[in-house]
Order: structure tokens, then C-alpha cells, then sequence
């Protein structure tokens, strides 16, 4: 975040190190239930207020502006380590929101983009999002109860995504499910930079 | 938005009477390191709110940043393999 400046004041104890992983999609695909079934406190949200000015943060009269509208963003934290924690954020699934995508893409690790079979073309927006920044993704086919089994051949040809994507079915209200995804993308992220994570 | 806020350890809050609550519950609740969405989690502000907040008190000292580095953005494989290994073990 750039609102605030480092000041190199540390005292003794060491600052842990947060890693930040998106989870898009479009609305209703899962985003909120994959962070609450993964993450280990209450999900916890935040109500940011959007203005017209942009998120110029050093700017304070953002702040004064008046066509301001409110959005929430869903996040939720998983300890690794006492040094290391990765913080899931859901991303706004409403067009008018892109502005804020790429505060939370500074600095990613990665994301996570659900695709609901049944709204296939709500996930599109997320994927060309991410492919045009080069932020590495994985695409987890949410498996909701009444919808149509595709094959996940059939979606990738769909989606028409990259063979290099990772892509799973997944059941976003399990967190066992939700892990398998994230280890995905975190391996897919060491692939990326062309240093696969050795196999514990 | 994932920079750790800390606080001033034992900060004489007393001394400076034009803050507000929030302020104060700012300073209290960033303790030894709290990322600043947790913090506008738990205050209930939008985290633009409470980034005003923070560079108020920033000015002051009563509070430290710890802005994640370049190095963070782009960890290294261990760092990588240590998230691996502790998600497998959830």
C-alpha cells in the first residue's frame, strides 16, 4: 500500500511477511465461501469507500468527495508461520469496481479465479484481468450441487485458456478442497519464475 | 494494505489531546504488527479512513510502518515452499 511511508523503525521483534492471494470470479461463484471455509478467523471485512477520484491515497481530499459509494471486501488470513501469513482477498465481482482490482493486484502473489459452470462467461473478466497483468492464476471450476458436470476439458476450451493454467474442480465450501487450489497456485507461481517448489 | 502497522510501545497518548478515539484505538490495536486491513476490519472504517488516521499518527511517531518489500512481492522459493508445506498442513 502507498499511502504510508516506510520508516525503517523496527524494534526487536521482526515484522512477519504477508503474502496477499486474489480470489475472483464472477458474482455468486463461490469467492466469499472459498475465504470463509478457508480462513482461519471470521472472514473479516472492510468497507471501502469508492470515489470518483481514484484511490490516490496521499490525495486527502479524496475523501471530501461526495459521490462516494461503498463496497466490502471479504478477506481472511491463514498463518503459516510466526514469520509468514497469507491473506486471501475476494475480489469485487461488480464491473464498476475494476478500479479497486488493481490495488489489490499490487503486489500479489497470485489468484485464484472460480468459474461457476453454469455462468461460464462471468469469469472471463477475471482471467483477461490477470492475463493481461501477468499475474499468475489457477482456474478452479466451483462444483455447485445442481449444476451441469462438464469436463474440465470442456471448460479450458471454453475458457480458452493458456495450457499452463492450472485447472480443478473444486467444492469452495470445503476447506480441504480450497487448499488443494491454493498449493496449486503457489506451485504454479514457483513454475512461473521457472523454480519448481520441490516435492516435501 | 497488507503493511504492518506497529505501535510505539507505551505511547504517551496524553500528550497529544487533539486526537480522536479512533486514534487511540488505532495505536492499541496495531500493538507489535497488525496489517492495515485488519485494522479498518476491526474498527469498522474503510481502509482509505484509516490510512488518514495512520499518517496522523505517523507524524506524531506514535506508529511504525513496515511497507512489505520488493522481495516480498516476489518471494523466494523458500519462502514459496514454506507456504506449500504449511497449507499441506492445515
Amino acid at each position: 500500500m502507498d499511502s504510508v511511508r516506510y520508516d525503517g523503525e523496527r524494534r526487536g521483534n521482526r515484522v512477519p511477511i504477508a503474502l496477499k492471494i486474489l480470489v475472483a470470479g464472477g458474482f455468486g461463484a463461490g469467492k466469499t465461501t472459498l475465504v470463509s471455509a478457508l480462513s482461519e478467523v471470521r472472514p473479516l471485512q472492510t468497507e471501502e469507500i469508492l470515489t470518483g477520484a481514484g484511490i490516490d491515497t496521499d490525495d486527502l481530499s479524496g475523501v471530501e468527495t461526495k459521490t462516494t459509494t461503498t463496497v466490502a471486501m471479504d478477506f481472511g488470513r491463514i498463518t503459516i508461520n510466526d514469520d509468514l501469513q497469507l491473506y486471501l482477498f475476494g475480489t469485487p465481482g461488480q464491473d464498476r469496481f475494476w478500479f479497486l482490482w488493481d490495488e489489490l493486484a499490487f503486489g500479489a502473489l497470485g489468484a485464484v479465479v472460480l468459474a461457476d459452470t453454469r455462468r461460464l462467461a462471468d469469469c472471463f473478466p477475471s482471467i483477461d484481468y490477470f492475463e493481461r497483468r501477468g499475474v499468475p492464476f489457477v482456474v478452479g471450476v466451483n462444483c455447485f450441487d445442481d449444476a451441469r458436470r462438464f469436463s474440465l476439458g470442456q471448460v479450458r476450451r471454453a475458457l480458452d485458456l493458456d495450457p499452463d493454467v492450472p485447472m480443478m474442480l473444486c467444492d469452495a465450501r470445503d476447506r480441504q478442497s480450497g487448499k488443494t487450489v491454493l498449493i496449486s497456485l503457489v506451485e504454479h507461481v514457483a513454475r512461473h519464475r521457472g523454480q519448481p517448489v520441490p516435492v516435501a | 494494505m497488507v503493511a504492518y502497522v506497529s505501535s510505539k510501545p507505551d505511547p504517551d497518548l496524553a500528550a497529544y489531546p487533539e486526537l480522536h478515539p479512533e486514534h487511540r484505538l488505532l495505536v492499541e490495536l496495531a500493538g507489535r504488527g497488525t496489517p492495515v486491513v485488519e485494522l479498518a476490519a476491526d474498527l469498522d472504517l474503510a481502509v482509505g479512513v484509516v490510512r488518514v488516521l495512520l499518517g496522523d499518527l505517523l507524524s506524531r511517531g506514535l506508529v511504525a510502518v513496515h511497507q512489505p518489500s520488493r522481495a516480498t512481492y516476489l518471494p523466494d522459493n523458500d519462502i514459496l515452499k514454506a507456504v506449500v508445506d504449511g497449507l499441506r498442513a492445515l
